[in-house]
């Protein structure tokens, strides 16, 4: 059938369709979470040129960053967790090597992401809260007693203090006897999504992006097997945005890092190799397909045209997924793990390279470890049961999936053409514009609840009455007591001129254009502590203030 | 709507003895019965304070800027006041410039309070007048005003302010157009903020060309005012400054320009409350009629007066 | 008019929540200072004080409410400041009596419409008042 035979057709079934609403109408209107009409039916009149399309493992990767995907080699089921004490933590990462695991995951309490001792007045009720508490080089010894660095891989949740850690581990490692140049691992170091949603900046945007820059700098001369980032969606998407402003916020993200690194004289084909993204799987199935999807193709243009990229694996998004906690209800927690299974199912359905699904109680307590269980569960069934792995990109061609991949590559590209408008991410985050962006699509999908319009089950339809027994990770007060103990005993038996030095060496180093991660690694060997490295930054750097827009 | 019950005894001892808490239901008290605060602020003994006129465009950094200043001023008593924009459908405001400022909220000597504009016209909150009145009686050295930045308020905090500082910014474009609107006559200084900014030298050249074609020759300070630089300096000048209008009749001179706007924007507001307020007492009488009468009345004096 | 603080006490950046009241408040007629993230017990206090709000309202989603909340209640008794405060966050049923005892006048969850907070808050602004 030709376009215009279709169109013809297409259009006698539309008239008839439209007699009929007289006597059935529909439920409603229908909008994308970008508020864009749905239509009632999308048929090949919708796709485009295939060439848009394309092939798994060829440019512009819409279909795929690898040529055979889940039948090659599933994702990499990755859940992870924070414990309070290096101590604890240490006993749990060697449990988890002798099970067989290979590589380690960090999470870090606030205090540490935000540049805090654990005595400081900010971390009151803090410390060892949502992860372990670092405060110097001693605690990273004890976190890595007894783990031959050399030989494991590690991913460290840390971005305004990234390079501070990033040199405790490298201390660790050479005290072990493991090279820098062996080291292998990742820090996201994202700091700029944390102006835009998750908030554990420091330092204004600026003097931020010189730390990041200076980190990318010295990996790629002293750590070629340390990935430098984790451009990071997931927060973005958490604070409220739409799925275009996902993508489209995250991308631009990765557009000022890439520009850093290149003024900083790195080659974006070598570099590009090193980024990878993460991504949040939300309630709207199709649409979260669709979403993975033109991320992909997106990157692969903008490496391509923008920073012109030759080298194919430098175009490639490969990215994490974590499914939604935002969208988990304290009622009906049972309810959770449906929509868990949705969003693990449209990650996979998108193509990602590793998934964490949350337990139904992760949203509102610390999980038991039946629910954890239940969450690793639900990949294991999508993976070996579903039979959505058996073959690549199975959606591909959706005359539906391939309209929406396009219309969030387009939404999306308008909105980063708006900000390098505006002067690039920085700027627009200065101005509060993406933040304005997201509040108001937050506080609009806040008020559809409200009024009925979004239904959201067991929440504001199908409620039952029911006994809720919140279950919420207690503030252990031991753990920060032994921590400031520590940390006192630390503060009075190392050598403190030595730390003096070393800090007003850094300040100097901080006020030219060199690479802090030099200083930094210096002033860490002699136990120098996150919040004091962290306070001679704040000094010559300033503290960023968040521009308010609600 | 605030617990504004407490006794005035009770407000007049508090506001003597310096106490925050009272002055901040004293400031509550400015807003919400101007008339009654200013009886109230009469019968305190009043000091000098310096007071400093903070505008410029929206989202240049005035308060990053007043924060800075805030730094440097460690033995002062400084209160900062900072107007948000109020809807004007909703009479609803978000007070979001404190927030700059909070590394300050718990410091003895300094005072920072939010104001809406609530409609005013000029941007400035209405009870500006009072509040500045207040802060004077407790003893103040300084009062640092930043306005709404848009529009007419910008002119406005000349009759408010012995010192008006202007914060540009070499981000805006928009700075010469600004400049067009009167903000070269009021301003006693000028502040370039985030100087480090290479287009900050243009912006530089730029104002002195403008200066050098008016007659008054302003000093011109440079900032970065998330680190601080240049920030000192500007303190400095702030301080020499008063002792200069101090002492030449510059001070005397705004007071009693101050003292008239004062007055006229009580005499407005007294005058509407009263005209609005004759509807509800007396009913069955002619009352547009009045009004009309005088309407008439008012304008005849006033036309009488200029013959 | 109602003068509202929302604080946010507490390191973590969770602040949709607590942006959505505020900006609730502000549709619905009052005047909102929103504090930012990150504040001290010490700096809401005296904020709160110093901008004589007639209610306080804490986000909280960090688990550190046990600790921060009566942190805060402490300090408006000791400054002889009497603000109604009330809470929102992630808070377990067992500590929603516990934080009531103590003074808390309100506690609203996960799922609260926030036309039900604003009413609520204009009420117990004028009954607090007299």
């Amino acid at each position: 059938m030709s376009d215009e035979e279709l169109r013809k057709k297409y259009d006698v079934w539309d008239e008839k369709t439209n007699e009929m609403l007289k006597k059935f109408p529909e439920r409603g209107n229908f909008r994308t979470t970008w508020e864009e009409d749905i239509k009632r039916l999308y048929t090949p009149l919708e796709l485009g040129d295939y060439f848009e399309i394309g092939f798994p493992g060829k440019y512009p990767y819409t279909r795929g960053v690898q040529n055979t995907m889940y039948r090659g080699k599933l994702w990499t089921m990755r859940q992870y967790a924070g414990f309070g004490t290096a101590e604890e933590s240490n006993k749990r990462y060697k449990y988890l090597l002798e099970q067989g695991q290979s590589g380690l995951s960090v999470a870090f309490d606030l205090p540490t992401q935000i540049g805090y001792d654990s005595d400081d007045a900010h971390s009151l009720g803090e410390v060892g809260k949502v992860g372990v508490a670092i405060d110097s080089l001693a605690d990273m010894e004890t976190l890595f007693e007894g783990i031959p660095l050399g030989k494991v891989s590690t991913s460290m949740t840390i971005n305004s203090t990234a390079a501070i850690l990033l040199a405790m581990y490298l201390n660790v490692g050479e005290k072990q006897g493991a090279n820098r140049d062996k080291l292998r691992g990742t820090i996201q170091n994202d700091v700029l999504k944390e102006y835009i949603a998750r908030g554990t900046y420091i330092f204004p945007p600026q003097p931020s992006m010189r730390v990041i820059t200076n980190i990318f700098e010295f990996c790629s001369k002293e750590m070629p097997l340390w990935n430098t980032i984790s451009i990071s969606g997931y927060h973005i998407r958490e604070a409220g945005a739409d799925a275009v402003q996902e993508v489209a916020f995250t991308l631009a993200d990765g557009i000022e890092y890439v520009r850093a690194a290149v003024k900083a004289g790195l080659d974006p084909n070598v570099f590009g190799k090193r980024l990878s993204f993460f991504f949040a799987a939300h309630n709207d199935f199709l649409e979260e397909i669709a979403k993975f999807r033109a991320a992909r193709r997106m990157w692969a243009k903008l490496m391509k045209e923008k920073f012109n990229v030759t080298n194919p694996s430098a175009m490639k998004l490969k990215f994490h997924t974590q499914t939604s906690g935002s969208t988990l209800t304290a009622q009906q927690p049972e309810n959770n793990i449906v929509r868990v299974t949705l969003q693990a199912l449209a990650a996979v359905l998108g193509g990602t390279q590793s998934l964490h699904t949350n337990s139904r109680d992760e949203a509102l307590a610390l999980p038991t470890e039946e629910s954890v269980k239940i969450a690793l569960k639900t990949q294991q069934i999508i993976a070996y049961e579903s039979g959505v792995a058996k073959t690549v990109d199975p959606l591909a061609g959706s005359y539906y999936i391939e309209s929406l991949t396009d219309s969030i590559e387009k939404h999306a590209f308008e909105y980063i053409d708006k900000i390098e408008e505006l002067g690039g991410m920085v700027n627009a985050i200065e101005s509060g514009y993406v933040q304005q962006e997201i509040s108001n699509r937050s506080y609009e999908y806040q008020k559809k609840i409200e009024s009925g319009e979004q239904i959201v089950v067991g929440v504001n339809k199908f409620t039952v009455e029911e006994t809720s027994s919140k279950r919420l990770l207690k503030v252990n007060d031991e753990i920060e007591k032994g921590q400031i103990g520590r940390l006192r005993a630390l503060k009075r038996e190392r050598d403190n001129k030595k730390v003096a030095k070393s800090l007003s060496v850094l300040e100097n180093v901080a006020r030219t254009d060199d690479n802090l991660m030099h200083p930094i690694i210096d002033a860490v060997r002699v136990y120098a502590t996150v919040g004091e490295i962290s306070n001679v930054l704040r000094k010559v750097f300033g503290e960023y203030k968040e521009s308010i827009t609600i | 709507m605030s617990n504004i019950q407490t006794h005035e005894y009770e407000l007049l001892k508090g506001m003597e003895k310096r106490e925050r808490r009272i002055l901040a239901k004293v400031l509550s008290l400015c807003e919400s019965d101007p008339g009654k605060a200013n009886i109230l602020l009469g019968k305190l003994p009043k000091s000098t304070a310096h007071i400093v006129g903070m505008t410029g465009s929206p989202g240049i950094g005035k308060s990053t800027l007043v924060n800075a200043i805030l730094n440097e001023m460690p033995e002062r008593r400084v209160a900062a006041i900072a107007v948000d924009p109020s809807s004007p459908f909703t009479g609803g405001a978000l007070l979001g410039d404190r927030v700059r400022m909070q590394s300050h909220a718990t410091s003895e000597n300094i005072f920072i309070r939010s104001f809406a504009s609530r409609g005013s016209l000029g941007g400035l909150s209405p009870s500006i007048y009072e509040a500045c009145n207040a802060f004077e009686s407790f003893g103040m050295n300084y009062v640092i005003v930043e306005t709404v930045g848009v529009g007419q308020s910008e002119v406005d905090i000349v009759n408010v302010a012995d010192t008006v500082v202007v914060a540009l910014s070499p981000d805006n474009g928009d700075e010469i157009q600004m400049m067009k609107a009167g903000l070269m006559e009021i301003a006693d200084m000028f502040v370039i903020n985030k100087f480090d900014n290479p287009k900050s030298q243009i912006l530089l050249s730029r104002l002195r060309a403008a200066m050098a074609m008016g007659r008054k020759e302003i000093p011109i300070y440079l900032t970065n005012a998330l680190t601080g630089e240049g920030v000192s300096d500007l303190v400095k000048a702030l301080n020499e400054r008063f002792l200069t209008i101090s002492s030449n009749g510059v001070l005397k001179k705004r007071r009693k320009n101050r003292l008239i706007h004062h007055a006229q924007s009580t005499l407005k507001r007294e005058l509407d409350f009263l005209i609005e307020k004759i509807d509800l007492e007396e009913e069955g009488i002619d009352l547009d009629g009045l009004r009309r009468k005088l309407i008439h009345a008012l304008c005849w004096n006033h036309s009488e007066s200029r013959k | 008019m109602i003068k509202v603080m929302i604080a946010k006490p507490g390191l973590d950046g969770h602040d949709r929540g607590a942006k959505v009241v505020a900006r609730t408040l502000r549709d619905a007629g009052m005047e909102v200072i929103y504090t930012g993230i990150r504040q001290t017990p010490e700096q809401i206090v005296q904020s709160a004080i110093d901008e004589d709000v007639d209610i306080l309202g804490i986000s909280i989603l960090s688990g550190a409410h046990m600790k921060l909340v009566p942190k805060i209640l402490e300090l408006l008794r000791e400054k002889k400041a009497s603000v109604p405060v009330f809470v929102g966050g992630i808070i377990p049923d067992e500590d929603v009596d516990k934080l009531k005892e103590m003074g808390v006048i309100e506690v609203y969850g996960p799922g609260t419409s926030t036309s039900e907070i604003s009413e609520q808050v204009k009420s117990f602004v004028e009954h607090s008042d007299t």
